[in-house]
């Protein structure tokens, strides 16, 4: 379980160095409570965040959860990404 | 807050606040809108529709005399930026301001009777159809065209549906829309409250650019198959570059491409006009931009979209609204 | 071309006086005799026309007969600062080769590599007892460099701009025109000639235009102010520094009142020094700007001119505002470009170089303006390298500037680097002061504060320490 939980950040940490170019650490991320603390996020890096997560997870999130608040609060994706069936 | 934007703002507010001081008690705008509000209105409540090709007639005279401010600035422009000589731009002007009367009219009519005279005539439309497909939406690009919402209504009654993202700033939804800057001490606030609202249940849904979340709702409705509506001439947001647009440096958003290339959706040239009294929306094969290189790809596609909206511009130049408007952010 | 211009002053007006050092005055036809003597003394020790000469000497007036000896001979006089360290000669005579050099102390020349035969002392030389003719200055072409300026440049080492006599000589004339610089004429010469715009206009404008060149060996602000009133100078032509080192030394109000003509470039003058200086002379201070590379590009004509404006260009000289390829209509901010006869004849041995800054005739400055309608150009400071971050421009210094502001920070470096599908990201390496640990989440939610989103540092590193090389630029020690 916690395996996949560290797999997990790992996997968010690749998904933020493709598809935003930004070099942040699991250790990083776990410490913060949201993305836009660590990494500067206008509304096309957000855009750029939002799919490259869809893609790296092969998910579709759903409308309701399109939202700045959710996609860079990091505790809430993970156990959403998480809870998803693999 | 930074220091530095709490300053600003104490600064904007001591600026209005005297803009308010200098304002008139009461101006020819007041009169007018009185006029408009207690017998005209229901005058145009009786006649409806009908109106507006009554109005066809004079809707130029009339921009002439109403807008003599608007008409100099248009011709300006368009000698400038069309390089076109005097008389021609003159002539244009003259067209653009009575298309503006004309859309005033409409946008002063009540709910009931405002979607137009006549449906929309619509071409083009199997490209669109083309173009969508299911879970891929489409994204649609015009320029603030004064027929946009008669367009949009009449679309909406022909079963095309779209969202549009518009540029709102925090002007226009709190007492410094600067539409209401000719009013005078008086009236301004009696106007504002009445006109306010029936401008803005005009524009049945919408997505700001100012919201946050902006572009993520716009991924949602593409995703859905849906249709989003973006307008590239005006700049202002954190994607805005400067360009060459006609004859001078813009600053323009180009978010357009970015949400095409993520989402895999095309870019469609919706261009609205009015010819007469019949509003015409043609939708244009997609734009052909491709997202597989660096830096040069990229402005390649920028060209294809600034030329793609200068061809309907030059074609139409009587339809744009921007030509009296400083919001291209010129550089 | 210069040799003979200097030749018929002398021949013409042999007592006109060409300088005056320490109140004793120098005639054209007593300088040209003191040129002739290194003429020979050059040619003594080898130096053919063409040849290089490096005159490493402060301002003096040997330094200008050593000119005038290597104009009349057709070598190239290349001045230098006369307090490079060992290491600058070094590669001075490494890149140039010259073949002789007029300095005050050999050590440094020699063991450089210089023979100590080609070695002349630049101080005391023996006052010229009278002028003498007969020099015809034959077989000076009028494309042959005459001269050698180093430019500082953006990165690396400094290049070295080859000036060719004709044209150097035409611009000279052309600037003459502008200022009134003639006979009769006293400017005050204060900057060593190794500066350019000194070497351009404190020493050749003057002499190929008969002016008198008062020279002020070690500038202090009391003595050039007497030296000015007493040798009744008309001209001053300096830095702001200059201007606001005599506004500053608290001189009686209107002492400098017979100055006429105050030239100022090579940096903005603030409205203060403006001002100040107006309270000690009547002669308002006018902007002129120009490059070691293009010579004089625009000098401002009127008194009174919007903030910005550096005015025309000289007669001859063309100026065009360019945005890439594209030439901006007025009004139209852009890269200045010039063509004209002050424009170099290119870098020594750099051709490459030279075409990198040429489109269609015209040179590229590197510096941002604009033109009025009236062809008045506006200065608008150097152009930076921008990071284009997918089509939007973003300033680096700009970055940098905010990031240093924090607290912790002891330094940065702000660049471009290449981010994901090829565009450029904002890039911030960090070094933090002793002792204190810097967070990304810090970095960012203080750039927030001052900067737009899309303009704070994508990639943020922390590093050990920036360190400067030779050039003078930062380098990175990375933490790891």
């Amino acid at each position: 379980m916690m395996d996949g939980l560290q797999n997990l950040w790992e996997r968010l940490e690749r998904v933020i160095a493709g598809a935003l170019g930004a070099e942040v650490s699991c250790v990083e991320l776990r410490q913060a409570a949201r993305l836009d603390d660590l990494v500067a996020l206008d509304s096309v890096a957000l855009l750029e965040f939002t799919i490259g997560v869809e893609r790296e997870f092969s998910i579709r999130i759903e409308n309701q959860r399109l939202n700045r608040d959710f996609m860079t609060d990091l505790p809430a994706l993970v156990a959403y990404l998480s809870q998803l069936p693999t | 807050m930074a220091a530095g934007a709490q300053a600003s703002k104490e600064s904007v507010r001591h600026t209005v606040a005297a803009a308010d001081r200098e304002r008139p008690l009461v101006t020819w705008l007041d009169i007018a809108f009185l006029i408009y509000y207690y017998p005209l209105r229901w005058v145009l409540a009786i006649l409806g529709s009908r109106v507006l090709d009554l109005v066809q007639f004079c809707a130029e005279p009339l921009g002439r005399v109403l807008q003599r401010g608007d008409l100099r600035i248009a011709e300006r422009g368009m000698t400038k930026l069309l390089e076109v000589a005097p008389e021609q731009a003159r002539a244009m002007a003259r067209q653009c301001c009575a298309n503006r009367v004309r859309t005033s009219l409409w946008e002063l009519l009540p709910d009931e009777h405002a979607p137009g005279a006549r449906p929309v005539r619509i071409e083009g439309r199997e490209h669109l159809e083309q173009a969508l497909q299911p879970g891929r939406g489409a994204v649609l690009v015009a320029l603030h065209c004064l027929a946009k919402r008669e367009a949009r209504a009449g679309l909406q009654r022909a079963g095309i549906e779209y969202l549009p993202l518009i540029h709102l700033t925090k002007s226009h939804v709190n007492d410094r829309d600067p539409r209401y800057a000719g009013y005078g001490r008086l009236l301004w606030r009696f106007a504002r409250s009445r006109l306010h609202p029936m401008l803005w249940t005009k524009m049945s849904g919408y997505v700001a650019r100012m919201d946050p979340d902006a572009v993520l709702k716009i991924m949602g409705i593409l995703r859905d198959g849906g249709l989003v509506m973006v307008s590239p001439d005006v700049g202002g947001t954190s994607s805005v570059q400067p360009v060459r647009f006609l004859n001078s440096l813009r600053g323009m958003s180009t978010g357009s491409l970015d949400i095409a290339r993520l989402t895999g959706c095309p870019l469609i040239p919706m261009w609205v006009w009015r010819s007469g009294n019949q509003c015409v929306v043609e939708f244009h094969e997609p734009l052909r931009v491709c997202f597989d290189g660096g830096e040069e790809t990229r402005e390649s596609n920028v060209r294809v979209l600034i030329e793609a909206m200068e061809r309907q511009l030059r074609a139409h130049p009587e339809q744009w609204e921007l030509w009296d408007q400083r919001v291209l952010g010129e550089s | 071309m210069i040799g003979q211009c200097l030749l018929e002053i002398a021949r013409t007006q042999p007592e006109l006086p060409a300088l005056v050092v320490r109140g004793t005055p120098m005639s054209y036809g007593r300088l040209l005799s003191t040129g002739g003597e290194v003429r020979r003394r050059l040619e003594a020790i080898g130096v053919r026309p063409g040849a290089v000469v490096v005159c490493a000497l402060p301002v003096c007036w040997e330094a200008v007969a050593s000119f005038v000896g290597c104009a009349l001979l057709g070598a190239v006089y290349m001045p230098v600062n006369p307090a490079w360290s060992r290491e600058e000669i070094a590669w001075l005579v490494k890149r140039v080769d010259p073949a002789a050099a007029i300095a005050v102390s050999d050590d440094a020349w020699v063991a450089a590599g210089l023979e100590h035969s080609r070695l002349i002392s630049g101080r005391d030389w023996p006052w010229p007892d009278a002028a003498s003719a007969g020099w015809d200055g034959a077989g000076i072409e009028a494309d042959r460099p005459i001269a050698y300026q180093l430019s500082s440049g953006s990165t690396g080492e400094p290049k070295i701009v080859v000036k060719s006599g004709g044209r150097f000589l035409a611009s000279m004339q052309a600037v003459a025109s502008v200022v009134g610089m003639r006979p009769g004429r006293r400017i005050l010469v204060t900057t060593p000639f190794h500066f350019g715009f000194s070497f351009s206009w404190q020493m050749l404008l003057p002499l190929v235009s008969g002016a008198t060149m008062v020279l002020l060996e070690k500038f202090d602000p009391g003595e050039a102010a007497e030296v000015i009133n007493r040798e009744q100078v008309q001209c001053l032509w300096g830095s702001p520094v200059l201007y606001g080192l005599l506004s500053g030394a608290h001189l009686p109000q209107g002492s400098l009142g017979g100055l006429e003509l105050c030239i100022t470039g090579g940096a903005s003058v603030t409205a203060e020094v403006k001002e100040q200086w107006s309270r000690l002379s009547g002669a308002a201070l006018r902007q002129a700007y120009g490059t070691t590379e293009a010579g004089m590009i625009a000098i401002q004509r009127e008194d009174d001119v919007p903030e910005g404006c550096v005015g025309l260009p000289p007669p001859g000289t063309e100026i065009r505002i360019y945005d890439g390829d594209r030439i901006q209509p007025a009004g139209e901010p852009g890269e200045i470009a010039v063509r004209g006869p002050g424009v170099m004849s290119g870098y020594l041995d750099d051709d490459a170089a030279t075409a990198a800054l040429m489109i269609n005739g015209f040179l590229r400055t590197g510096d941002a303006g604009w033109l009025d309608e009236q062809g008045r150009l506006y200065f608008n400071g150097r152009i930076r390298p921008w990071i284009n971050a997918g089509g939007i421009k973003i300033d680096p210094v700009e970055v940098q500037n905010v990031l240093r502001k924090m607290p912790g920070v002891r330094d940065c470096l702000v660049r471009g680097e290449p981010g994901p599908r090829g565009l450029e990201i904002v890039a911030a390496n960090i070094a933090a002061e002793p002792g204190v640990e810097l967070r990304r989440a810090e970095v960012v939610a203080h750039c927030r504060v001052h900067l737009a989103e899309y303009k704070i540092p994508r990639m943020i590193r922390f590093v050990a320490a920036m360190t400067s090389d030779l050039t003078g630029k930062s380098r990175v020690r990375m933490l790891h």
